[in-house]
């Protein structure tokens, strides 16, 4: 009779010590998985356009219709679902409800709740759209590869062509207020308009093939442009070119910054004296409206990457976003890559 | 009357018996024959016969090779730099040297040879004027000038395509990626790499190699430490048959037969010509351990015989043989039963293995004839007193191993039926975690120190290139690789993979990134064109432009030449069986909604490494669950047969379940994966455990009309005879196969090791414990029913040697 207590009461234990035995194994699972599934992210890909509307939000867009967010002035993102797959050349917010993004396949998709869903608009071509440009909730206006300016007066709800000239890329666009704004693009051209697009002035660039030697004679192919004022607005451009105009685009002078000679994807500006200038490798910043140059320091370095979306974040100060995901913060004298 | 009542058998050992030295010598001759087959064993692995033939991954794979070169067998060789990074002229010398040299191999496909010194990486340079040249990267030689070394890291780390593939993105090392045809041996491909390294590695550089080929070479160049290893336990063996014996017979006449048997089964190997990796060598090891366990009972029996007959020789091997004969064929059939369900995966190696074991194990039957014969011819002393039945008691180890059964059917018996049901509940639960593949990153064969292993992973710390590749192919009309639809999809395939996979997903290489580089410079350097056009036109003027400025060898890697076929190679991190079902997941996900179907042709999964390694571990999955099935149907109705009692049947399978199970269990908890290599021995641990409790059973049969038809007494009486044989065989086998884990430097066999230690382990505990419990409470009928044939025939048996006497 004792025996079979003792017999139950060890039964009872080891089944007690069973159970506890397993239910740690369940947690160790549990903790060894839970650490699994929380690597960190890998998917970088490019990125080309970044835009903040005020000194917190700010939307980044790039490859594989990629969008990220921020709430925290850069130095936290997220990825937003864009519901494309290809290329977004270049983004626009309005405020921190209203922005536009553009890409290839004629892609423009919109969002009036800060990103949380995009609905697409209809565009009147299917060509790579390249810049988006909005002075305010209802105008706006997109450059294509086949230099066409797209308008709409309505937000995007209906698009048009604003203008058709020759078959080059026009690859940035510009506006300091409703009326005055520059389009650029390859071999040089410049397109301006003081009427808010309802003319548009070719005020530079040249293509031909010359006759004897049958070599392509063209203007320096641009990649962006900045308008500061009616009359001021910079350029940058291959081979480290960078042009400025000071008289409403009469004349567009080159600036020398003893940059290398190399793409220059990008310019932003904080309209007064700050000018900053991104590119293959390089990257140029000036304090004192472009008369004096200097290159900051980047960590890490972009000696192999590149630079080819740049934006103030309100006045808090400027954000770079490039190859390979990367996106730098400016403090003082350097830019610093936020971890994402 | 005592006529009558011989059986056939009685009559057959009597006969063998009474022509003991025939019978010697003919298994002696035999034997001789056997020996020359053991010098012509070939052990060479092929990859063809690692792979399940007909898995529709393996028939594409085979078809596409043919076009594209394997990638089965891919090598990745690092060179590193110790110090600074490689853009050196002395290291760029040796990576331009080190490619040429591999290059040249006749042993791998020259196509797919690939780093950054070779003809087919290229670069698109612009000259101005819009015009663009597509141009080896650093082929033929190395840059001389600072300028043209600034120049060749610009375009090295500014091309996605290279930064972190062929070069580390922090430029301390480089990769050379190369693959290794099918028919090649992995011996001669190990040779060829380890030269190479020994070749560059100095004070400056360092060489560091992982694939399929230097991994079977790694496991091939541990063979004589096997052999050193085997040597260990054998004399382990030896030793431990003495202590228990303490006669120098008890320890010769185990190892003799053990040694008669392994020539035969080895020259078995040698004649037959299959190949006999050294992977399997733990298994040998295994089978000889069955022949031991096997002639370690049976000279148990010959002392107790020779003990009861007052020291007549010919006598007690005649008692021994009629006795033992029975449980040993049972023994062996159900063994050979284990190794013969093999065939039914379909994969060349577990066929051989198939057919060899299933042979070897066959042979064991010789030793309930060759062990009484042995011990006949041989005139040693033995102390017979040790080996008297009615004094089994008197032994110190006796008396312990009969009070643990006496605990397990008497008091203790809720305690070990609760145990044992308490236990099998654990083992379910962490069997639900067992894996069919690699569950490890690195190799599970060998430990993770092991240079092989130090070196994939600082493979992989560096590159975002590796070994472990899937290929997606697209086929279809002439030309029709000039649809955008083909790259565009690769292009898409590549990113959703590495969308949805993000932790292992390294890099991808198609054509595409040709593509895209011409693309980028036909747009004077804007990265937003670095991408596959979309536009058809656009996408067959580029096309042009590759096709006119790349050599058709170069393009071969990844399109045919009609252009009627087309690859992407997608690298990823490891070939974990959970990630390889996540890489097969997701790449179906892909075509779900689109079709694999197009206009002209249409795409197919899945090639490369991991394509090999899905299908070999869905017919390991097949396999193994009707393997494991078949095996245990296989004894269930071997033993109902033998015992000719479904009850029987049920007490001797259903036990093995349990220790199977805890194998299992094992196997689950330590990360080993069912794979190619364990399988097999998975299989025969099945197989294994039913020996012991056949002696028991078979025992019990005898002792049963002995003590009267007292159960107790015939159970314990059956214990501390044959229960104390399996003791101490489970120890003669379970300590030697525990050196294996203490002394080998693969990892894989240390741990079958360990893993056929528990599989015994567990079988000897339930022969003392579980076995004699089910006898005690079912009583079963076989038993009682044997007991009077067995009455007649020990009568007829002692007839039959007096006549002859």
């Amino acid at each position: 009779m004792k025996r079979t207590i003792y017999y139950r009461v060890f039964f009872k234990r080891f089944i007690y010590v069973f159970h506890v035995f397993l239910g740690m194994n369940f947690i160790f699972c549990f903790l060894l998985f839970g650490n699994l599934r929380g690597q960190p992210n890998k998917l970088y890909d490019d990125l080309f356009s970044v835009s903040f509307p005020d000194e917190r939000e700010g939307w980044v867009c790039g490859r594989w219709g990629t969008i990220l967010y921020s709430r925290d002035g850069g130095k936290t993102w997220e990825r937003q679902s864009s519901g494309t797959r290809f290329a977004l050349s270049s983004i626009h917010f309005v405020d921190s409800k209203q922005g536009w993004a553009v890409g290839d396949q004629g892609t423009i998709i919109r969002t009036v709740d800060g990103g949380r869903t995009w609905e697409k608009q209809k565009s009147p071509i299917s060509d790579f759209l390249m810049d988006v440009f909005f002075v305010d909730v209802l105008k706006g206006w997109i450059v294509t590869e086949r230099t066409t300016i797209l308008f709409t007066n309505d937000g995007g709800k209906s698009w048009s062509k604003q203008f058709s000239g020759e078959d080059y890329i026009l690859k940035a666009i510009s506006f300091c207020d409703a009326l005055h704004g520059w389009a650029v693009g390859e071999y040089g051209y410049i397109y301006h308009t003081s009427n808010g697009g309802v003319t548009w002035e070719k005020q530079a660039g040249e293509f031909r093939i010359s006759r004897e030697t049958g070599e392509i004679i063209g203007g320096t192919y641009l990649f962006d442009v900045v308008v500061l004022d009616p009359k001021t607005a910079w350029a940058v451009g291959i081979d480290g070119y960078v042009t400025k105009t000071l008289d409403g685009g009469k004349t567009w002078e080159p600036v020398v910054t003893g940059a290398r000679r190399t793409q220059l994807f990008s310019i932003t500006s904080d309209k007064k004296d700050k000018i900053f200038v991104g590119g293959s490798g390089t990257f140029l910043s000036s304090e004192d409206s472009g008369k004096t140059w200097q290159t900051p320091e980047f960590r890490p370095s972009i000696k192999y990457g590149w630079i080819y979306g740049l934006a103030p974040r309100g006045n808090s100060g400027f954000v770079a976003v490039g190859w390979r995901g990367a996106i730098y913060l400016n403090s003082s004298t350097t830019w610093e890559r936020i971890k994402y | 009357m005592v006529g009558h009542n011989k059986t056939r058998l009685d009559r057959i050992c009597w006969y063998l018996v009474s022509r003991k030295w025939v019978v010697l010598i003919t298994i002696l001759v035999i034997t001789g024959v056997f020996l020359y087959g053991v010098f012509k064993i070939r052990g060479e692995v092929l990859l063809h016969e690692l792979f399940p033939y007909d898995h529709p991954y393996l028939k594409l794979h085979a078809r596409f090779s043919e076009v594209f070169g394997s990638g089965g067998s891919t090598v990745a060789i690092a060179i590193k730099t110790k110090k600074g990074d490689i853009f050196t002229r002395g290291v760029l010398d040796k990576i331009s040297k080190m490619t040429e040299e591999v290059v040249l191999w006749d042993e791998v496909y020259r196509s797919l040879t690939v780093s950054i010194a070779s003809r087919s990486t290229k670069v698109v340079r612009t000259l101005g004027k819009g015009e663009i040249k597509i141009e080896p990267l650093m082929w033929p030689d190395p840059p001389n000038s600072p300028e043209e070394m600034a120049l060749l890291k610009q375009n090295i780390f500014s091309n996605p395509a290279y930064n972190g593939t062929l070069v580390s993105s922090d430029g301390t090392a480089a990769l050379l990626l190369t693959d290794f045809k099918e028919n090649i041996s992995y011996g001669k491909a190990f040779s060829l790499l380890r030269k190479l390294v020994k070749e560059y590695t100095d004070e400056e550089t360092s060489v560091h190699i992982v694939g399929f080929p230097m991994l079977m070479g790694w496991i091939y160049s541990l063979k004589y430490q096997t052999y050193l290893v085997f040597g260990i336990s054998i004399a382990l063996m030896i030793l431990i048959l003495y202590i228990i014996f303490r006669n120098v017979m008890g320890m010769i006449v185990p190892i003799m037969d053990a040694a008669i048997l392994t020539v035969i089964g080895l020259g078995f190997v040698g004649f037959t010509g299959i190949n006999f990796s050294p992977l399997l060598y733990v298994l040998a090891f295994f089978v000889g351990a069955r022949f031991i366990s096997n002639s370690v009972q049976i000279t148990h029996r010959y002392f107790e015989e020779l003990n009861a007959s007052g020291g007549d020789r010919l006598r007690a091997s005649y008692e021994t043989m009629r006795t033992m004969l029975f449980p040993n064929w049972t023994g062996v059939f159900t063994d050979a039963a284990g190794f013969l369900v093999l065939s039914f995966a379909k994969i060349v190696l577990m066929q051989h293995l198939a057919i060899i074991m299933g042979f070897w194990i066959f042979s064991t039957g010789l030793t309930g004839i060759m062990v009484p014969i042995i011990c006949s011819v041989l005139p040693l002393k033995v102390a017979s007193d040790r080996y008297a039945k009615e004094k089994c008691q008197m032994d110190w180890q006796a008396r312990a191993i009969t009070k643990v059964t006496s605990f397990s059917i008497g008091s203790g018996r809720y305690a070990v039926g609760g145990l044992i049901v308490g236990a099998m509940i654990f083992f379910s639960w962490a069997i639900s975690g067992l894996k069919i593949g690699d569950p490890t990153p690195g190799s599970p064969l060998l430990w993770p120190s092991h240079p092989y292993n130090q070196d994939q992973k600082l493979i992989n710390h560096l590159f975002d290139a590796s070994s472990e590749n899937l290929m997606l192919f697209y086929e279809g009309e002439k030309e029709s690789v000039y649809n955008p639809a083909v790259l565009t999809t690769f292009d898409a395939f590549s990113r959703h993979m590495q969308e949805r996979l993000p932790d292992i997903y390294k890099s991808s290489n198609t054509l595409a990134n040709t593509v895209n580089m011409v693309n980028l410079m036909l747009h004077d350097g804007d990265q937003l064109w670095y991408q596959m056009p979309q536009n058809a036109l656009m996408f067959k003027g580029l096309m042009g432009y590759v096709r006119k400025d790349i050599d058709p060898f170069v393009l071969r890697r990844f399109v045919d030449e009609d252009l009627e076929r087309a690859q992407v190679i997608l690298y990823f991190s490891d070939h974990t069986s959970e990630n390889l079902l996540r890489i097969r997941d997701a790449a179906y996900e892909f075509f779900k909604d689109r079709p694999m179907n197009i206009e002209k042709g249409e795409f197919k999964l899945a090639g490369g490494r991991i394509g090999m390694e899905i299908g070999v571990n869905e017919e390991m999955k097949r396999a193994h669950a009707l393997i494991d099935s078949s095996v245990l149907a296989a004894i269930f109705i071997l033993i109902c047969i033998s015992f000719r009692s479904i009850t029987g049947g049920l007490m001797v399978t259903l036990p093995l379940i349990f220790a199977n199970s805890m194998a299992f269990a094992y196997m689950a908890l330590m990360d080993i994966g069912l794979s190619i290599n364990t399988l097999p021995i998975a299989a025969v641990g099945v197989g294994v455990g039913d020996n012991f409790c056949i002696y028991l059973y078979s025992r019990c049969m005898e002792e049963y009309t002995l003590q009267g038809g007292d159960w107790k007494q015939a159970i314990i009486q059956s214990v501390c005879t044959t229960g104390k044989a399996v003791v101490y065989t489970g120890l003669t086998i379970i300590l030697p196969v525990l050196t294996w884990y203490v002394f080998s430097d693969m990892k894989f066999q240390g741990e079958m090791g360990f893993f056929l230690a528990i599989i015994l382990g567990a079988n000897v505990l339930l022969t003392l414990t579980l076995h004699p419990l089910l006898i005690y409470i079912i009583k079963p009928k076989f038993i009682r029913k044997a007991a009077l044939t067995a009455d007649n025939t020990a009568e007829a048996g002692v007839a039959i040697a007096q006549t002859s006497s």
